[in-house]
C-alpha cells in the first residue's frame, strides 16, 4: 500500500498547501522568475553607510545585471548599468572604490563620464562628426534608486510603482525599530554560493518550523512560554514581520544582550522582517543581520550577509556587536551553516527528482504556521502567473 | 628560551595543524594559554576593511568544540588536511611571533578533495617555563567565498 504523503505523488491537500518541487528546478521557471519578480520588484542593494563619501561606488548585480551605484556630491546615491555606452564594455572593476575627480573612464576607448552618467568626454570626437553622435546626448543608462531608513533598493522596472507603495506603510511601521531608531552602519559583508534555487533560502527565512533545526532557537527560543505567542504577520505585497519576542540565552549559558542595545529593542529582544521577495531583516537586540540574495541559476544562489551596528559606536561596543553577529551569524556562527546544509541537501533531492512535492500546510495560532510560506506563494504567483503546486513543463 | 626555540616552535605549529585534521580537539587546545585568544579574519573589498569573523577565548572556544554534536554541522564530518609552511618565526626573550601560510583540503565521504581555503595563520606565543604556548592565533582568510561555513576552527 502506498504512503498518502511520500515526497513523490501529489499530496492530498488544498493546491495552497503543497508545492511542485520543480518549482526550484525548472529552468523555464527560472527565466521566468527573472523576468517578471526579480526584474519588476524593488531589490535590495546596500546599506547607504556603504557609500561614505562624495563619488564613493560600489558595484551589486540585480537580476544579472551588473550595476554601479555612486554617490554623488550632493549626497544622492545614483544606480547605472555598469556598462559604457559606446560599445558595452565594463566600465568600473573594483567592487567598490572612490571615482578620482568624480569621473570614470572606460578602458577600451577611453570615453568618460561624470558620477551622474552624463558623457564628459568621446575619444577622438571628430570621427562621428557626420553621425548623430554627440557627447551632449550621450550618458549611462541609469535605473531607479530609491531608499527607506538608508536600506537602499533600485527597481528595474521603469513603470514600476514607487518603493514606499511597494513596502506599504504597515511595513515600514514594522521596521522602524530598530532601523529608523539609529543611525546604522554596515560592519560585516560576507557571500556564500549556495547549492540552491533561491526561494528555499527564502523559506527558511521566513518559516518557523525549522527553528527545531537550531540548537540555539531550541534552547532559548522555542522552549520558552512567550515564543509560543509570537505571529508572522503578513504585510501588502508579500512582506512578512515577525512578532518580537525575548530570547532567553541563558538557557544555552550564552551571554544575556542586556547592555548597548540598539535604539528601541528590548534586552534579548529580537525582530524579524521579510522583505518580498529575497531579503530578511533580523534583529537580536545589540545587532542587526541583512540577508540578501542574488539568484544565478536555478540550482545556484549567491547569499549576501551583512551584520550592522550603530555608527559611530566606541570600540568596545563595536567588538561586542561584532562578537554577537559572529555567535549566531556570519560564516563562522552557530546558525548560518545549519540553514545552509538544509537547503542544499533539499536541493540536491529535488533536482534529481527524489523529492517531487513539499508540503506547507501547518495551520496554527503561533510561529510555527506555514502561513508565512503559503502568503510568500500567493504573491509569487500573482506576480509570475505560474502555479506553485503545478509546474508545466 | 634555548636556542632551538625556533625548531620547537616550527614543530608546535605543524602540530597545531594536525590536531584540527584530527579533530583532536583537546590537544589544539592545549597549545593555547589559560588567556589565549582565537580569531578569524577577513578581508571586505565593498568595505574597503578588515572583518572579524570569530574571536573567542580559549574557553569560549572549548565551549565551541564541546558543543560540535549538538549542532547539525556539515563540517564536522569532513576529512581536513592542513599544508603548512612556516614563513616567519622571530624570537624574543620569552616572547615570538610566527607566521605560516596554510591551505586546507576538505576530502568528502566519496573520496573526492578540493582545496577549502587559503590563508595565513599570524601566531603569538610565550614561554611560560620550558614551554611554547599560543597566546593568540589569528586565521587570516583569504577565501572568502567558503563552500561550507565554520563554526570551527580553521
Ligand atoms: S566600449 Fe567604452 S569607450 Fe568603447
Ligand atoms: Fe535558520
Amino acid at each position: 500500500m502506498p504512503y498518502r504523503l511520500d515526497g513523490h505523488s501529489q499530496p492530498d491537500l488544498p493546491q495552497s498547501h503543497y508545492l511542485d518541487n520543480r518549482i526550484y528546478t525548472d529552468p523555464v521557471v527560472f527565466e521566468t522568475e527573472k523576468k517578471t519578480i526579480l526584474t519588476d520588484s524593488w531589490r535590495f542593494v546596500c546599506h547607504a553607510s556603504e557609500l561614505q563619501k562624495a563619488f564613493d561606488y560600489r558595484l551589486v548585480r540585480v537580476a544579472g545585471h551588473e550595476l554601479v551605484l555612486i554617490k554623488g556630491e550632493d549626497e544622492t546615491i545614483r544606480a547605472f548599468y555598469n556598462t559604457c555606452a559606446h560599445r558595452g564594455a565594463r566600465l568600473l572593476r573594483q567592487p567598490a572604490g572612490n571615482l578620482e575627480g568624480g569621473r570614470m573612464t572606460c578602458f577600451y576607448h577611453l570615453w568618460s563620464f561624470d558620477n551622474r552618467g552624463r558623457c564628459l568626454t568621446v575619444s577622438q570626437p571628430s570621427g562621428y562628426k557626420d553621425s548623430s553622435v554627440r557627447r551632449e546626448s550621450t550618458g549611462l543608462k541609469e535605473v531607479r534608486l530609491d531608499s527607506v531608513f538608508d536600506l537602499v533598493f533600485v527597481c528595474l522596472d521603469d513603470e514600476a510603482g514607487s518603493l514606499r507603495d511597494f513596502l506599504g506603510d504597515s511595513l515600514i511601521e514594522a521596521m522602524r525599530v530598530p532601523f529608523g531608531s539609529a543611525s546604522l552602519e554596515v560592519f560585516h559583508l560576507h557571500r556564500s554560493e549556495i547549492q540552491c534555487n533561491w526561494k528555499l533560502f527564502v523559506e527558511t527565512n521566513c518559516e518557523g518550523y525549522h527553528e527545531l533545526l537550531h540548537l540555539l532557537n531550541r534552547n532559548t527560543a522555542v522552549s520558552q512560554q512567550e515564543y509560543r505567542s509570537r505571529q508572522w504577520r503578513m504585510h501588502e505585497n508579500g512582506h512578512l514581520s515577525f512578532d518580537p519576542a525575548k530570547i532567553s540565552y541563558d538557557k544555552l549559558d550564552y551571554a544575556e544582550r542586556a547592555e548597548g542595545l540598539l535604539p528601541g529593542m528590548e534586552p534579548n529582544g529580537h525582530a524579524v522582517v521579510n522583505l518580498f521577495p529575497d531579503v530578511m531583516l533580523n534583529c537580536r537586540s545589540t545587532v542587526i543581520r541583512i540577508d540578501s540574495l542574488i539568484p544565478v541559476s536555478p540550482g545556484k544562489t549567491i547569499l549576501e550577509c551583512r551584520g550592522l551596528g550603530v555608527a559611530g559606536d566606541s570600540q568596545s561596543v563595536r567588538d561586542m556587536r561584532i562578537d554577537h553577529h559572529n555567535e549566531v551569524w556570519g560564516p563562522t556562527g552557530v546558525n548560518l551553516a545549519e540553514d545552509i546544509w538544509a537547503v542544499q541537501t533539499q536541493m540536491q533531492n529535488m533536482k534529481e527528482g527524489s523529492s517531487r512535492f513539499s508540503v506547507i500546510a501547518r495551520e496554527e495560532e503561533g510561529p510555527m504556521s506555514d502561513g508565512s510560506l503559503r502568503n510568500f506563494y500567493a504573491e509569487w504567483s500573482r506576480i509570475t502567473n505560474l502555479q506553485p503546486h503545478h509546474v508545466e513543463v | 628560551m634555548t636556542d632551538n626555540s625556533r625548531d620547537t616552535l616550527i614543530q608546535l605549529l605543524h602540530l597545531s595543524a594536525r590536531y584540527l585534521d584530527d579533530s583532536n580537539h583537546t590537544s589544539f587546545l592545549e597549545l593555547f594559554t589559560k588567556d589565549g585568544e582565537y580569531l578569524i579574519s577577513s578581508y571586505a573589498p565593498e568595505l574597503a576593511d578588515k572583518m572579524i569573523w570569530m574571536r573567542r577565548s580559549r574557553d569560549e572556544l572549548e565551549d565551541r568544540l564541546a558543543a560540535v554534536n549538538e549542532h547539525e554541522w556539515e563540517i564536522a564530518g569532513i576529512e581536513q588536511t592542513r599544508v603548512l609552511s612556516v614563513d616567519v618565526v622571530s624570537v624574543t626573550d620569552n616572547s615570538a611571533r610566527s607566521s605560516s601560510s596554510f591551505s586546507l583540503f576538505h576530502t568528502d565521504a566519496e573520496g573526492r578533495s578540493e582545496l577549502y581555503a587559503v590563508g595565513r595563520y599570524e601566531d603569538e606565543w610565550a614561554a611560560t617555563k620550558s614551554v611554547w604556548l599560543l597566546s593568540r592565533r589569528e586565521v587570516q582568510l583569504k577565501t572568502r567565498l567558503l563552500k561550507l561555513l565554520s563554526p570551527l576552527p580553521v
